[in-house]
C-alpha cells in the first residue's frame, strides 16, 4: 500500500471491501473516481449517503422502500388476498420482472438456520402472522429457495398459517423453461417427474 | 471390461512405468516394497478417481515431484478406450477418457469398472460401523445419482439438527428438523436396504460355492424399522421413533436416530461373523462381498469389471484360491503376490521390469 497515498488507498480498501471486488478492480474503480470532476465524485458519495439512510423496510411487507409503506403494498390493483413470502428483496425483484405476479409480498430477510444461529425470531415471521388475522388474506404462497434452509423455513411457517384457515401454497420445482431437457441435472429432472401434471 | 496397457509418470515410486496385462489372469510379483500395490492403485483410481487406500492425492506423487500422470488403454462399452489422470500437488486432478475432459467424476461410473480386494477389506467383517456405512455409500453412490442427492441432503439437515440439539434443545422449530430429517432418512434408508438385499442374495450364492456355509447380511437401521414396503413407511417408523428418543436427544444433544446410526451385519451358519468368525471365514466372507459387488456392477452396466486381488491369495487355502481362478474366467484379473503363483495360464509380471 506503499504505492498510495493515504487518502486513494483508503478508497482502494472501501471498494476492495465489496462482494466481487477484487484488488485490481478496486484500484480501477478509485482512480476512475479520481478522474472525475468534484461534482460527480460527490454526487457519488451522497448516492450511497442517501441510499443508506433512505432505504428502508415496508411497514407492511417488510420490503424495502423509501417511503413508509411501499408501492406494492399501496397500489390498490394488485390482489389483496395473496401474498407471496420470499427470503429477500432480490427476490422479488425477480417475481415482479415476470409481471405474472399480481399479489402482495412478504420478505423474510433470512431462512432458519441453526447452523448460522438464525432461528425464527430472527425472520421476519411474527410480521407475517400479524397481516394474516383481518380474513383478507386467502392465500400464502411460500417461496423460499428450494434448499434444505428454505424447505424447513416454509414447512415451519406453513404449519403455523394452517390453523387460521387460509390456503398455503409451495412454488413448483422442475426444468427451466427455454432450456433443453438434456442439460437438466438428473436431481431436478426427477423432481420434475413426480411433480409432472396432465394436459 | 479390460485394461490393456498403463503408462505411470512420477506416480507414487515410479519414475517411469509401463506394463502390458492380458486380457485374462496377470500376475504381478516381487519382494516386498517395491510398488505392486501401487499398479493396482493406479488401476482403480482410473475406474473411481479416488484411492481404494483412501490416500490423498498428493501422497501418490513422487516425493518431489509437482504432478503425477496415470495413462491407459482399455476395452469397455464394446470399443477401445484411452483414459489418462494427472494429479497435482496444489490443484484439483484432470481426468480425461478419450482425451475428453470430465468435469464431474461420478460421469466416470459405467465407463471403466474395477473392484479391488485388498486386505484392509477385512475391515468390512471386523471393523467399525463406519467402514461398513463407507462401503455401501461407496457402492450405492455409484449407481444412483438420486442416493448421492438425499445422502448429502440427509448429512446438511443432520448437521443443521444437532447444532440446534446443542444450542437451544427447546427450539420450537425442532420439529421442523424431524421432518427434513425423516424424509431425507427414509430416501436413504430406502436405497440402503435394497442395495443389502441385492448383495446378500449374491454374497450368499458365493459364500455357498466357495466354503458351503450359509451367509446372511442383517441391515441394521440406525432407526427400528420394521416394514420397508415404501418410503413413505420408512418415513413414518422415523417419525414415531424420533419422539421416542426425544428426552434423551435433549439430554445428549445429538441426534440418536436415524441412518447416520446404520451398519449391517454379516451372519455366517447363524453366527455374527464379526464375533464369531474364524479369521479364515471373516477372510471369506469379505471375498464373498467383494465378489457381489462384482454381480452389481455386471447386473448395472453389462460388462465385468476389472478384479483386482491385492496380496490376497496367500491368506487364503487352496481350495479357495482355485475357486477364485476358475470362477473368474470370464473376467480380466491383476493379482499381485511375493512369488509367482503356480497358475499355468497366468501373464506373469516381475514388477521390476515394470520401470523402465
Amino acid at each position: 500500500m506503499d504505492f498510495y497515498v493515504a487518502p486513494l488507498a483508503k478508497l482502494i480498501e472501501q471498494f476492495e471491501k465489496l462482494p466481487g471486488i477484487g484488488h485490481k478492480t478496486a484500484r480501477r474503480l478509485a482512480f476512475h473516481i479520481l478522474d472525475s470532476s468534484e461534482d460527480e465524485a460527490k454526487e457519488f458519495a451522497d448516492a450511497i449517503i442517501s441510499a443508506k439512510s433512505l432505504v428502508k423496510y415496508c411497514k407492511v411487507c417488510q420490503n424495502i422502500t423509501d417511503t413508509d409503506v411501499c408501492s406494492v403494498c399501496e397500489d390498490d390493483r394488485r390482489d389483496r388476498s395473496i401474498i407471496c413470502v420470499m427470503e429477500s428483496p432480490k427476490d422479488v425483484i425477480s417475481l415482479e420482472k415476470t409481471r405474472e405476479y399480481n399479489g402482495l409480498y412478504h420478505v423474510l430477510h433470512g431462512a432458519i438456520s441453526p447452523m448460522d444461529d438464525i432461528g425464527p425470531e430472527d425472520i421476519k415471521i411474527a410480521e407475517l402472522l400479524s397481516r394474516l388475522g383481518d380474513n383478507t388474506i386467502k392465500e400464502v404462497i411460500m417461496a423460499t429457495n428450494p434448499n434444505i434452509e428454505g424447505e424447513a423455513t416454509a414447512m415451519y411457517i406453513s404449519r403455523l398459517i394452517k390453523p387460521m384457515g387460509i390456503k398455503v401454497t409451495r412454488i413448483a420445482h422442475g426444468v427451466p423453461v427455454g432450456g433443453d431437457l438434456e442439460y437438466a441435472d438428473e436431481v431436478t429432472l426427477s423432481k420434475a417427474i413426480e411433480g409432472r401434471r396432465e394436459i | 471390461m479390460f485394461v490393456d496397457e498403463i503408462f505411470l509418470t512420477d506416480f507414487r515410486n515410479y519414475e517411469k512405468g509401463h506394463v502390458a496385462f492380458d486380457r485374462g489372469v496377470n500376475i504381478i510379483y516381487g519382494e516386498n516394497a517395491r510398488g505392486k500395490t501401487n499398479i493396482l492403485e493406479a488401476i482403480f483410481l482410473l475406474s473411481s478417481a479416488r484411492s481404494h487406500r483412501f490416500s490423498r492425492e498428493a501422497e501418490m506423487i513422487r516425493f518431489g515431484c509437482e504432478s503425477a500422470k496415470i495413462s491407459a488403454s482399455f476395452y469397455s462399452r464394446g470399443r477401445e478406450n484411452t483414459g489418462e489422470i494427472i494429479l497435482f500437488t496444489n490443484k484439483k486432478k484432470q481426468i480425461k477418457i478419450n482425451k475428453v475432459p470430465f468435469e464431474k467424476t461420478s460421469e466416470l461410473m459405467g465407463v471403466f469398472n474395477a473392484v479391488m480386494f485388498c486386505p484392509e477389506d477385512l475391515r468390512l467383517v471386523k471393523g467399525s460401523p463406519k467402514d461398513r456405512r463407507r462401503m455401501m455409500d461407496i457402492g450405492i453412490c455409484q449407481l444412483s445419482r438420486k442416493y448421492f442427492h438425499a445422502l448429502s441432503q440427509y448429512v446438511k439437515v443432520l448437521g443443521q439438527r444437532n447444532k440446534l440439539l446443542r444450542d437451544n434443545p427447546e427450539s420450537k422449530t425442532l420439529w421442523v428438523w424431524d421432518e427434513k430429517l425423516a424424509q431425507f432418512g427414509a430416501e436413504v434408508i430406502w436405497f440402503r436396504k435394497s442395495y443389502i438385499d441385492n448383495l446378500e442374495k449374491k454374497a450368499a450364492s458365493v459364500h455357498k460355492d466357495i466354503c458351503g456355509e450359509s451367509l446372511e447380511l442383517k441391515y441394521l437401521c440406525g432407526t427400528p424399522v420394521s416394514d420397508f414396503s415404501s418410503k413413505e413407511e420408512i418415513r413414518r417408523q422415523i417419525c414415531c421413533d424420533i419422539q421416542k428418543v426425544r428426552e434423551r436427544e435433549k439430554k445428549l444433544k445429538t441426534s440418536l436416530s436415524g441412518p447416520h446410526k446404520d451398519d449391517f451385519e454379516i451372519v455366517i451358519n447363524g453366527c455374527p461373523a464379526k464375533l464369531f468368525g474364524s479369521q479364515g471365514q471373516q477372510r471369506t466372507a469379505a471375498l464373498s462381498l467383494k465378489m457381489a459387488e462384482v454381480g452389481i456392477i455386471l447386473e448395472h452396466t453389462g460388462e465385468m469389471p476389472v478384479l483386482l486381488l491385492d496380496d490376497v491369495m496367500s491368506e487364503l487355502d487352496d481350495f479357495r484360491q482355485e475357486y477364485l481362478i476358475r470362477n473368474i474366467k470370464d473376467m480380466q484379473v491383476i493379482i499381485t503376490c511375493t512369488s509367482p503363483l503356480k497358475y499355468k495360464n497366468a501373464k506373469k509380471i516381475y514388477v521390476e521390469d515394470v520401470k523402465q
